[in-house]
Protein backbone atom coordinates (compact mmCIF):
# COMPACT_ATOMS: atom_id res chain seq x y z
CA UNK A 1 0.00 0.00 0.00
CA UNK A 2 1.08 3.02 -0.79
CA UNK A 3 1.12 6.63 1.34
CA UNK A 4 -0.57 8.41 -1.33
CA UNK A 5 -3.90 5.44 -0.68
CA UNK A 6 -3.91 6.76 2.59
CA UNK A 7 -6.33 8.94 3.64
CA UNK A 8 -5.28 11.52 6.08
CA UNK A 9 -7.80 14.05 5.88
CA UNK A 10 -10.28 11.48 7.54
CA UNK A 11 -7.30 10.69 10.34
CA UNK A 12 -7.73 14.52 11.41
CA UNK A 13 -11.54 14.31 10.58
CA UNK A 14 -11.92 11.59 12.89
CA UNK A 15 -9.34 12.93 15.54
CA UNK A 16 -11.15 13.52 18.93
CA UNK A 17 -8.12 16.31 19.73
CA UNK A 18 -9.04 19.55 17.78
CA UNK A 19 -7.19 20.32 14.27
CA UNK A 20 -7.18 23.86 12.67
CA UNK A 21 -5.59 25.34 9.65
CA UNK A 22 -5.19 29.12 9.51
CA UNK A 23 -4.43 31.43 6.46
CA UNK A 24 -1.50 33.81 7.55
CA UNK A 25 -3.79 36.23 8.44
CA UNK A 26 -6.01 34.02 10.72
CA UNK A 27 -8.64 33.04 8.94
CA UNK A 28 -9.72 29.19 9.15
CA UNK A 29 -9.10 27.48 5.89
CA UNK A 30 -9.78 24.09 7.40
CA UNK A 31 -10.52 22.39 10.76
CA UNK A 32 -11.88 18.99 12.02
CA UNK A 33 -15.57 18.41 13.71
CA UNK A 34 -14.07 19.08 17.14
CA UNK A 35 -12.60 22.08 16.55
CA UNK A 36 -15.95 22.78 15.14
CA UNK A 37 -17.04 22.24 18.69
CA UNK A 38 -14.29 24.10 20.63
CA UNK A 39 -15.03 27.15 17.72
CA UNK A 40 -18.74 27.44 20.28
CA UNK A 41 -16.40 27.73 23.54
CA UNK A 42 -13.60 30.43 22.12
CA UNK A 43 -13.09 32.11 18.98
CA UNK A 44 -10.86 31.33 16.31
CA UNK A 45 -8.77 34.90 16.95
CA UNK A 46 -7.78 33.22 20.62
CA UNK A 47 -6.64 30.27 19.20
CA UNK A 48 -4.91 32.19 16.15
CA UNK A 49 -3.22 34.17 18.64
CA UNK A 50 -1.72 31.10 20.16
CA UNK A 51 -0.98 29.75 17.64
CA UNK A 52 1.21 32.55 16.60
CA UNK A 53 2.86 33.21 20.00
CA UNK A 54 3.65 29.26 20.53
CA UNK A 55 5.14 28.68 16.34
CA UNK A 56 8.21 27.84 15.80
CA UNK A 57 10.93 30.74 15.01
CA UNK A 58 11.99 28.27 11.43
CA UNK A 59 9.63 25.88 9.33
CA UNK A 60 8.73 23.05 11.52
CA UNK A 61 6.44 21.76 14.05
CA UNK A 62 6.76 22.86 17.91
CA UNK A 63 5.09 21.18 20.97
CA UNK A 64 4.41 23.22 23.89
CA UNK A 65 2.76 21.83 26.99
CA UNK A 66 0.01 24.38 29.34
CA UNK A 67 -3.04 24.31 30.41
CA UNK A 68 -5.52 25.47 28.28
CA UNK A 69 -9.39 25.51 29.39
CA UNK A 70 -12.15 26.56 27.49
CA UNK A 71 -15.97 25.52 29.48
CA UNK A 72 -15.72 22.17 29.65
CA UNK A 73 -12.81 21.39 27.10
CA UNK A 74 -9.31 21.23 29.16
CA UNK A 75 -6.44 20.38 27.12
CA UNK A 76 -2.92 19.62 28.37
CA UNK A 77 -0.71 20.99 25.23
CA UNK A 78 -0.38 21.81 21.78
CA UNK A 79 1.39 21.35 18.86
CA UNK A 80 1.85 23.98 15.79
CA UNK A 81 3.71 23.92 12.75
CA UNK A 82 3.78 25.30 9.13
CA UNK A 83 5.84 23.93 5.97
CA UNK A 84 5.54 27.22 4.18
CA UNK A 85 4.38 30.73 4.26
CA UNK A 86 0.68 29.31 3.33
CA UNK A 87 -1.21 27.78 6.36
CA UNK A 88 0.00 27.26 10.11
CA UNK A 89 -1.72 24.56 11.77
CA UNK A 90 -2.53 24.17 15.36
CA UNK A 91 -3.43 21.26 17.29
CA UNK A 92 -4.62 20.73 20.90
CA UNK A 93 -4.11 17.79 23.17
CA UNK A 94 -7.03 16.61 25.31
CA UNK A 95 -6.55 16.46 29.15
CA UNK A 96 -7.19 12.36 30.22
CA UNK A 97 -10.01 12.43 32.26
CA UNK A 98 -9.65 10.22 35.48
CA UNK A 99 -11.87 7.07 34.63
CA UNK A 100 -14.34 6.32 37.44
CA UNK A 101 -16.09 3.25 38.96
CA UNK A 102 -19.87 5.08 37.77
CA UNK A 103 -22.85 2.79 38.06
CA UNK A 104 -24.89 2.30 34.84
CA UNK A 105 -26.43 5.08 33.40
CA UNK A 106 -29.89 3.40 34.44
CA UNK A 107 -28.82 2.51 38.05
CA UNK A 108 -30.67 4.89 41.09
CA UNK A 109 -32.00 7.29 38.31
CA UNK A 110 -35.71 7.99 37.66
CA UNK A 111 -37.92 9.01 35.07
CA UNK A 112 -38.00 13.14 36.06
CA UNK A 113 -39.64 16.51 34.77
CA UNK A 114 -35.79 18.51 35.27
CA UNK A 115 -37.83 21.88 34.85
CA UNK A 116 -40.02 21.03 38.61
CA UNK A 117 -36.26 19.72 39.85
CA UNK A 118 -34.47 22.74 39.14
CA UNK A 119 -37.59 24.86 40.33
CA UNK A 120 -37.93 22.87 43.73
CA UNK A 121 -33.70 23.67 43.77
CA UNK A 122 -34.55 27.43 43.19
CA UNK A 123 -37.20 27.35 45.93
CA UNK A 124 -34.53 25.94 48.20
CA UNK A 125 -32.06 28.51 47.50
CA UNK A 126 -34.43 31.59 47.70
CA UNK A 127 -35.04 30.54 51.50
CA UNK A 128 -31.43 32.16 52.33
CA UNK A 129 -30.50 34.13 49.16
CA UNK A 130 -32.40 37.35 48.07
CA UNK A 131 -31.05 37.23 44.86
CA UNK A 132 -32.88 38.04 42.08
CA UNK A 133 -33.31 35.05 40.11
CA UNK A 134 -33.78 34.96 35.88
CA UNK A 135 -34.48 31.30 34.44
CA UNK A 136 -34.67 30.52 30.86
CA UNK A 137 -35.38 26.98 30.19
CA UNK A 138 -37.57 25.18 27.57
CA UNK A 139 -40.96 23.95 29.51
CA UNK A 140 -41.70 21.68 26.47
CA UNK A 141 -38.46 19.38 27.54
CA UNK A 142 -39.36 15.92 28.15
CA UNK A 143 -38.83 13.95 31.07
CA UNK A 144 -35.28 12.40 31.59
CA UNK A 145 -33.63 9.77 33.45
CA UNK A 146 -31.69 11.70 36.37
CA UNK A 147 -30.55 10.33 40.10
CA UNK A 148 -32.60 13.38 41.48
CA UNK A 149 -31.19 13.54 44.72
CA UNK A 150 -27.42 13.66 43.83
CA UNK A 151 -28.64 15.82 41.13
CA UNK A 152 -30.28 18.15 43.99
CA UNK A 153 -26.85 17.99 45.79
CA UNK A 154 -24.65 19.18 43.28
CA UNK A 155 -27.67 22.28 41.93
CA UNK A 156 -28.14 23.09 45.74
CA UNK A 157 -24.52 23.06 45.89
CA UNK A 158 -23.76 25.11 43.21
CA UNK A 159 -26.55 27.72 43.65
CA UNK A 160 -25.10 28.28 47.34
CA UNK A 161 -21.73 29.75 45.38
CA UNK A 162 -24.03 32.83 43.86
CA UNK A 163 -26.25 33.15 47.58
CA UNK A 164 -25.03 36.83 47.91
CA UNK A 165 -24.80 38.19 44.26
CA UNK A 166 -27.97 40.31 43.23
CA UNK A 167 -28.70 38.86 39.96
CA UNK A 168 -28.22 35.30 39.09
CA UNK A 169 -29.50 34.48 35.44
CA UNK A 170 -30.63 30.54 35.39
CA UNK A 171 -30.28 29.13 32.46
CA UNK A 172 -31.35 25.16 30.82
CA UNK A 173 -31.18 24.65 26.89
CA UNK A 174 -30.36 21.69 24.84
CA UNK A 175 -26.90 21.65 23.18
CA UNK A 176 -26.81 20.67 19.26
CA UNK A 177 -24.21 18.07 17.82
CA UNK A 178 -22.51 17.59 21.15
CA UNK A 179 -22.92 14.07 22.55
CA UNK A 180 -21.76 12.48 25.47
CA UNK A 181 -20.69 8.62 25.39
CA UNK A 182 -21.66 6.89 28.46
CA UNK A 183 -21.49 3.20 28.17
CA UNK A 184 -20.76 2.90 24.36
CA UNK A 185 -24.64 4.52 24.45
CA UNK A 186 -24.83 8.20 22.69
CA UNK A 187 -26.70 10.80 24.82
CA UNK A 188 -27.28 14.51 23.70
CA UNK A 189 -26.50 16.96 26.54
CA UNK A 190 -28.53 19.32 28.55
CA UNK A 191 -26.85 22.26 29.79
CA UNK A 192 -27.35 24.11 32.60
CA UNK A 193 -25.68 27.49 32.96
CA UNK A 194 -25.97 29.52 35.78
CA UNK A 195 -23.67 32.77 36.08
CA UNK A 196 -23.63 35.87 38.17
CA UNK A 197 -21.42 39.21 38.48
CA UNK A 198 -19.01 36.74 40.89
CA UNK A 199 -19.31 33.42 42.58
CA UNK A 200 -17.81 32.34 45.80
CA UNK A 201 -15.86 29.23 44.73
CA UNK A 202 -15.20 28.36 48.59
CA UNK A 203 -16.66 24.90 47.96
CA UNK A 204 -15.29 23.85 44.94
CA UNK A 205 -14.00 20.71 45.74
CA UNK A 206 -16.97 18.99 47.32
CA UNK A 207 -18.77 20.38 44.02
CA UNK A 208 -16.01 18.37 41.67
CA UNK A 209 -16.57 15.68 44.10
CA UNK A 210 -20.58 15.68 43.93
CA UNK A 211 -20.09 15.48 40.18
CA UNK A 212 -17.30 12.65 40.08
CA UNK A 213 -19.82 10.71 41.11
CA UNK A 214 -22.51 11.41 39.09
CA UNK A 215 -22.69 11.52 34.88
CA UNK A 216 -22.88 15.32 35.32
CA UNK A 217 -19.92 17.52 34.28
CA UNK A 218 -19.13 20.44 35.75
CA UNK A 219 -17.21 23.05 34.58
CA UNK A 220 -16.21 26.06 37.49
CA UNK A 221 -15.30 29.52 35.98
CA UNK A 222 -15.15 32.48 37.37
CA UNK A 223 -18.68 34.29 37.34
CA UNK A 224 -20.18 31.01 36.28
CA UNK A 225 -21.06 27.52 36.62
CA UNK A 226 -22.46 24.49 34.20
CA UNK A 227 -23.48 21.79 34.76
CA UNK A 228 -23.75 19.09 31.50
CA UNK A 229 -26.14 16.58 31.63
CA UNK A 230 -26.67 13.70 29.77
CA UNK A 231 -30.14 13.71 28.10
CA UNK A 232 -31.08 9.92 28.78
CA UNK A 233 -35.33 10.06 28.09
CA UNK A 234 -35.25 6.25 28.36
CA UNK B 1 -55.82 17.73 55.52
CA UNK B 2 -54.42 19.70 58.12
CA UNK B 3 -54.34 23.00 57.91
CA UNK B 4 -51.00 25.19 58.48
CA UNK B 5 -51.77 28.84 59.41
CA UNK B 6 -48.78 31.43 58.52
CA UNK B 7 -48.40 34.49 57.10
CA UNK B 8 -44.30 34.22 57.78
CA UNK B 9 -42.19 34.84 54.72
CA UNK B 10 -39.75 32.40 55.79
CA UNK B 11 -42.19 29.78 56.21
CA UNK B 12 -43.88 30.47 52.65
CA UNK B 13 -41.41 29.88 51.02
CA UNK B 14 -40.26 26.62 52.68
CA UNK B 15 -43.85 25.74 51.63
CA UNK B 16 -43.24 26.66 48.20
CA UNK B 17 -40.15 24.95 48.22
CA UNK B 18 -41.39 21.32 50.04
CA UNK B 19 -45.20 21.48 47.94
CA UNK B 20 -41.96 21.82 44.45
CA UNK B 21 -41.29 18.08 45.96
CA UNK B 22 -44.42 16.59 46.09
CA UNK B 23 -44.24 14.96 42.68
CA UNK B 24 -39.83 14.35 43.63
CA UNK B 25 -38.13 11.11 44.54
CA UNK B 26 -36.38 13.33 46.84
CA UNK B 27 -34.90 12.65 50.45
CA UNK B 28 -36.01 16.09 52.40
CA UNK B 29 -34.68 16.80 55.94
CA UNK B 30 -37.07 19.39 58.23
CA UNK B 31 -35.14 20.35 61.44
CA UNK B 32 -36.54 22.83 63.85
CA UNK B 33 -37.25 23.00 67.48
CA UNK B 34 -39.92 21.22 68.97
CA UNK B 35 -43.28 21.91 68.89
CA UNK B 36 -42.76 24.45 65.33
CA UNK B 37 -45.00 23.16 63.44
CA UNK B 38 -43.24 20.98 61.74
CA UNK B 39 -45.38 17.90 61.66
CA UNK B 40 -48.25 19.84 60.84
CA UNK B 41 -46.39 21.21 58.07
CA UNK B 42 -45.67 17.94 56.73
CA UNK B 43 -49.74 16.50 57.00
CA UNK B 44 -50.65 19.87 55.11
CA UNK B 45 -48.51 18.84 52.03
CA UNK B 46 -48.40 15.19 52.35
CA UNK B 47 -51.54 13.85 53.54
CA UNK B 48 -51.25 10.43 52.25
CA UNK B 49 -47.39 9.97 53.80
CA UNK B 50 -46.60 6.50 55.56
CA UNK B 51 -45.22 7.99 58.51
CA UNK B 52 -42.98 5.83 61.06
CA UNK B 53 -40.24 6.22 64.16
CA UNK B 54 -36.85 6.66 62.19
CA UNK B 55 -35.36 5.07 65.54
CA UNK B 56 -36.80 1.48 64.54
CA UNK B 57 -33.86 0.75 60.95
CA UNK B 58 -35.39 -2.46 60.71
CA UNK B 59 -39.36 -1.15 60.45
CA UNK B 60 -37.97 1.77 58.39
CA UNK B 61 -36.39 -0.19 55.76
CA UNK B 62 -39.56 -2.77 55.25
CA UNK B 63 -41.70 1.08 55.26
CA UNK B 64 -39.50 1.75 52.28
CA UNK B 65 -39.71 -1.35 50.56
CA UNK B 66 -43.68 -0.88 50.79
CA UNK B 67 -43.93 3.12 50.46
CA UNK B 68 -43.17 5.64 48.09
CA UNK B 69 -43.81 8.17 50.08
CA UNK B 70 -42.26 7.96 53.93
CA UNK B 71 -42.28 10.63 56.69
CA UNK B 72 -39.64 9.38 59.69
CA UNK B 73 -39.91 10.94 62.93
CA UNK B 74 -37.07 11.24 65.59
CA UNK B 75 -34.08 11.51 62.77
CA UNK B 76 -32.21 13.26 65.13
CA UNK B 77 -31.95 10.45 68.02
CA UNK B 78 -32.09 7.72 64.79
CA UNK B 79 -28.71 5.51 63.80
CA UNK B 80 -27.31 6.48 60.78
CA UNK B 81 -28.45 5.73 57.30
CA UNK B 82 -27.14 5.45 53.80
CA UNK B 83 -28.01 7.19 51.10
CA UNK B 84 -28.43 4.47 49.20
CA UNK B 85 -31.46 3.79 51.70
CA UNK B 86 -33.57 6.85 50.36
CA UNK B 87 -32.87 6.02 46.83
CA UNK B 88 -36.37 6.11 44.25
CA UNK B 89 -38.64 7.49 47.44
CA UNK B 90 -40.00 10.27 48.95
CA UNK B 91 -38.45 10.30 52.57
CA UNK B 92 -39.09 13.62 54.60
CA UNK B 93 -37.17 13.12 57.79
CA UNK B 94 -38.06 15.13 60.92
CA UNK B 95 -35.18 16.38 63.31
CA UNK B 96 -36.36 17.99 66.28
CA UNK B 97 -32.56 19.69 67.42
CA UNK B 98 -31.29 21.78 64.76
CA UNK B 99 -28.09 22.18 66.24
CA UNK B 100 -27.38 18.29 64.67
CA UNK B 101 -28.59 19.04 61.05
CA UNK B 102 -24.85 19.60 60.50
CA UNK B 103 -24.07 15.70 60.87
CA UNK B 104 -27.02 14.71 59.16
CA UNK B 105 -27.41 17.15 56.14
CA UNK B 106 -25.09 14.95 53.62
CA UNK B 107 -28.28 12.26 53.31
CA UNK B 108 -30.35 14.76 52.15
CA UNK B 109 -30.64 16.98 49.12
CA UNK B 110 -33.40 19.33 51.05
CA UNK B 111 -32.84 20.65 53.90
CA UNK B 112 -35.10 22.81 55.53
CA UNK B 113 -34.82 25.24 59.16
CA UNK B 114 -37.93 25.86 60.65
CA UNK B 115 -37.37 29.03 62.74
CA UNK B 116 -38.78 28.92 66.14
CA UNK B 117 -41.88 30.89 67.58
CA UNK B 118 -39.74 33.71 68.66
CA UNK B 119 -38.78 34.51 65.17
CA UNK B 120 -41.94 34.27 63.28
CA UNK B 121 -44.29 37.57 65.34
CA UNK B 122 -46.25 37.41 62.41
CA UNK B 123 -47.37 33.70 63.28
CA UNK B 124 -47.66 34.48 67.04
CA UNK B 125 -50.58 36.68 65.93
CA UNK B 126 -52.46 33.98 63.86
CA UNK B 127 -52.28 31.08 66.42
CA UNK B 128 -52.91 33.57 69.40
CA UNK B 129 -56.05 34.18 67.21
CA UNK B 130 -57.15 30.32 66.84
CA UNK B 131 -56.30 29.30 69.97
CA UNK B 132 -58.52 31.77 71.58
CA UNK B 133 -61.39 31.30 69.83
CA UNK B 134 -60.59 27.27 70.00
CA UNK B 135 -60.97 27.71 73.80
CA UNK B 136 -63.28 30.12 74.49
CA UNK B 137 -66.06 27.70 72.34
CA UNK B 138 -64.44 25.00 74.18
CA UNK B 139 -64.67 26.26 77.51
CA UNK B 140 -68.29 28.18 76.29
CA UNK B 141 -67.25 32.14 76.86
CA UNK B 142 -66.85 35.00 75.09
CA UNK B 143 -65.24 36.74 77.59
CA UNK B 144 -62.01 39.04 76.37
CA UNK B 145 -58.52 38.51 77.81
CA UNK B 146 -55.90 40.20 77.85
CA UNK B 147 -52.87 39.05 75.29
CA UNK B 148 -49.80 40.19 77.84
CA UNK B 149 -47.39 37.61 79.32
CA UNK B 150 -48.41 35.32 76.40
CA UNK B 151 -45.63 31.83 76.56
CA UNK B 152 -43.58 30.59 73.71
CA UNK B 153 -40.93 29.11 75.53
CA UNK B 154 -41.66 25.98 74.05
CA UNK B 155 -43.59 27.37 71.00
CA UNK B 156 -46.50 26.03 69.73
CA UNK B 157 -47.20 23.82 72.54
CA UNK B 158 -46.72 26.81 75.63
CA UNK B 159 -48.51 29.64 73.49
CA UNK B 160 -51.57 27.01 73.13
CA UNK B 161 -51.25 26.33 76.98
CA UNK B 162 -50.95 29.64 78.24
CA UNK B 163 -53.81 31.25 76.27
CA UNK B 164 -56.26 28.11 77.10
CA UNK B 165 -54.99 28.74 80.75
CA UNK B 166 -56.25 32.41 80.59
CA UNK B 167 -59.34 31.66 78.68
CA UNK B 168 -60.41 29.20 81.47
CA UNK B 169 -58.99 31.49 84.56
CA UNK B 170 -60.94 34.48 82.96
CA UNK B 171 -64.40 32.60 82.69
CA UNK B 172 -64.52 31.17 86.21
CA UNK B 173 -67.30 32.29 88.33
CA UNK B 174 -67.36 32.75 92.23
CA UNK B 175 -68.90 29.50 93.13
CA UNK B 176 -65.94 27.71 90.60
CA UNK B 177 -63.15 29.37 91.96
CA UNK B 178 -64.39 28.41 95.74
CA UNK B 179 -64.71 24.95 94.10
CA UNK B 180 -60.84 25.38 92.93
CA UNK B 181 -59.92 26.71 96.32
CA UNK B 182 -61.28 24.07 98.33
CA UNK B 183 -59.58 21.25 96.25
CA UNK B 184 -56.80 22.72 96.38
CA UNK B 185 -56.81 24.22 100.16
CA UNK B 186 -57.79 20.34 100.70
CA UNK B 187 -54.88 18.64 98.99
CA UNK B 188 -52.37 21.36 100.56
CA UNK B 189 -53.74 22.00 104.56
CA UNK B 190 -51.23 20.77 107.16
CA UNK B 191 -49.53 21.32 110.14
CA UNK B 192 -46.34 23.50 107.97
CA UNK B 193 -49.34 25.22 105.55
CA UNK B 194 -51.99 26.38 108.02
CA UNK B 195 -54.31 30.07 108.20
CA UNK B 196 -51.50 32.63 107.59
CA UNK B 197 -49.60 30.88 105.34
CA UNK B 198 -52.64 29.77 103.39
CA UNK B 199 -54.50 33.35 103.16
CA UNK B 200 -52.15 34.54 101.05
CA UNK B 201 -53.58 32.43 98.25
CA UNK B 202 -56.81 34.99 98.65
CA UNK B 203 -54.78 37.99 99.84
CA UNK B 204 -52.09 38.43 96.58
CA UNK B 205 -54.33 38.43 93.93
CA UNK B 206 -56.88 40.95 95.74
CA UNK B 207 -54.08 43.12 96.27
CA UNK B 208 -52.39 43.23 93.32
CA UNK B 209 -55.74 43.03 91.06
CA UNK B 210 -56.60 46.38 93.55
CA UNK B 211 -53.55 48.14 92.77
CA UNK B 212 -53.74 47.59 89.07
CA UNK B 213 -57.23 48.66 89.13
CA UNK B 214 -56.91 51.94 91.09
CA UNK B 215 -53.10 52.74 90.85
CA UNK B 216 -52.85 54.31 94.49
CA UNK B 217 -52.36 52.22 98.47
CA UNK B 218 -54.85 54.82 99.83
CA UNK B 219 -57.26 54.62 97.07
CA UNK B 220 -57.49 50.96 97.58
CA UNK B 221 -56.90 50.81 101.13
CA UNK B 222 -60.40 52.77 100.86
CA UNK B 223 -61.99 50.61 98.90
CA UNK B 224 -61.27 47.61 100.72
CA UNK B 225 -62.41 48.97 104.32
CA UNK B 226 -59.04 48.31 105.63
CA UNK B 227 -55.82 50.78 107.24
CA UNK B 228 -53.70 52.06 104.25
CA UNK B 229 -50.93 51.04 107.17
CA UNK B 230 -52.24 47.15 106.88
CA UNK B 231 -52.24 47.73 103.14
CA UNK B 232 -48.88 48.56 103.22
CA UNK B 233 -47.60 46.06 105.92
CA UNK B 234 -49.83 43.03 103.72
CA UNK B 235 -47.69 44.67 100.92
CA UNK B 236 -44.59 44.37 102.43
CA UNK B 237 -45.12 41.05 103.58
CA UNK B 238 -46.26 39.34 100.44
CA UNK B 239 -43.44 41.23 98.56
CA UNK B 240 -45.88 43.07 96.09
CA UNK B 241 -43.92 45.41 93.83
Amino acid sequence: MSLESIDFNFLIEADINPAIIFSPDGHIIHLNSTAEVLLGYTSSKELFEIAMQYAPQTYGHKTTTMDLKYNLFLFYGITVGYENDEYIYLRLYHKPRIGSNKESVNCNTTQTDINTLIEANIALFQIESNAEITLLTDQGLPEIKIDQNRFSKLLNKSLNNFKDCKNVDISLKLIIGEYIIIKKEKYQILSLEIKSESRDSTFDNQLESLSENSFITISLNENSISLEIPFIAQ
Amino acid sequence: MENFNTSSPEIIKIQKGLRLTKTLLVSSLIAGEKHTGKKTLIKNIFPDAFWIDARDIKEVKRALELHQEVVLTNFDKSLPYNESDFFSKRVIAICDDPAIVKKKESLFSFVYLLPSLKDRPEDVKILTKIFINESKEIIGTDINISMENLDISENIKSLKKSIYKKVFSSSLDKNEIKSILYNYLYNVLDEENGYRELIEVFEEPLIKAGLKKYRSQLKLASILKINRNTLRKKIYELGID
